[in-house]
């Protein structure tokens, strides 16, 4: 069976013979030509494992670097603008220089501003006490319901 | 199969390198020459080809395995360093395939190593515009008379695959020596 599907198929009047020569003394000279080459051949170098890894690192270095660059910008458009927590302290002074600055006209804007639902129980106590308070201030009503 | 005088050569190349390596070329310089030079047409693409060859085996031995054949390894690496050299050449002269087909024509007329008649040149043009594949195939076939099975080893090719390029670069190869 292998013999049958080895059987060479030939082209007629042609032989399987080749049709080139080599220089004389090509295949005695060779092996000496090659060992010349070899000689002359730098040996492989061994791949250590840095050298295994370097390519790695430089794409990590890359890849850190512009995200610091990335980062500097940002904080060069934003100008340096911290956000952080206030302190107990710093609350304090800054309730207490509003509490000194924070006139009438501002309390009203802040209670129109912030929608605040007032309680209907409690409510006609203090739309009194507001009148009156506006009263003793002698802040006129018409006025107000005006401006806001 | 694994050939036993092989196995001692490569034994041997592990304790005197250089030495065991001369046997090694001694031993299959001429098949692989041939090889190569039926692929590359002219004897100093042939020689250089080899010689690469030689030094790529030279230092892929000592990694190689005992399990598979020395002298496939070796056909194996002459034929990708005869590819490699084929498309090297096209890609450096920017030359498409049909050009370079032309080229190696070229070559083969000028070749003072060509001892042939005109049927024998008509011969080697018509293989010349073979695929490379079939080029392949039919060199090993028809001038070496390898069994199919060392073929499919050697180019990693099923046998039918092989026996199918065979039979195509056989007909084409007819077709060109008949059309004038």
């Amino acid at each position: 069976m292998k013999a049958e599907e080895n059987r060479l198929e030939k082209i007629p009047g042609i032989s399987g013979k080749l049709p080139f020569e080599v220089p004389a003394n090509y295949f005695d000279e060779l092996p000496l030509r090659i060992q010349e080459r070899m000689a002359e051949t730098p040996k492989t170098p061994v791949l250590r494992i840095y050298d295994m890894v370097r390519p790695r690192l430089a794409l990590a270095a890359m890849i850190i670097g512009l995200i610091a660059v990335g980062y500097a910008g940002l904080r060069m458009v934003l100008g340096n603008r911290e956000t952080r927590l206030l302190t107990a302290d710093e609350i304090t002074t800054a309730i207490e220089y509003f509490g000194y600055e924070f006139d009438d006209e501002m309390l009203i804007a802040a209670v129109v501003e912030s929608d605040i639902d007032l309680d209907p129980q409690y409510a006609d106590n203090e739309i009194d006490e507001i009148i009156e308070y506006l009263s003793g201030e002698d802040i006129e009503f018409g006025e107000l319901l005006n401006d806001y | 199969m694994v050939d036993q005088h092989d196995k001692e050569l490569i034994q041997q190349f592990r304790e005197n390198r250089n030495y065991a390596f001369n046997l090694i070329v001694r031993k299959y310089q001429e098949r692989l020459y041939w090889h190569i030079r039926k692929l590359v047409i002219s004897h100093d693409d042939a020689d250089d080809v080899l010689q690469n060859t030689f030094i790529k085996a030279f230092q892929g031995l000592e990694k190689f395995r005992e399990d598979a054949s020395l002298f496939t390894w070796l056909y194996r690496i002459a034929t990708n360093e005869s590819l490699t050299f084929l498309k090297k050449q096209r890609s450096w002269f920017y030359l498409p395939l049909g050009d370079y087909q032309q080229q190696l024509e070229r070559t083969l007329e000028s070749d003072t190593y060509f001892n042939g008649d005109e049927i024998q040149m008509k011969l080697q043009k018509a293989i010349i515009r073979l695929p490379e594949k079939q080029r392949l195939v039919f060199n090993m076939k028809y001038f070496e008379e390898m069994k199919y099975e060392d073929m499919s080893a050697i180019l990693g090719t099923s046998v039918g695959a092989l026996k199918a390029s065979y039979h195509h670069a056989i007909k084409k190869i007819e077709h060109y020596l008949t059309r004038d």
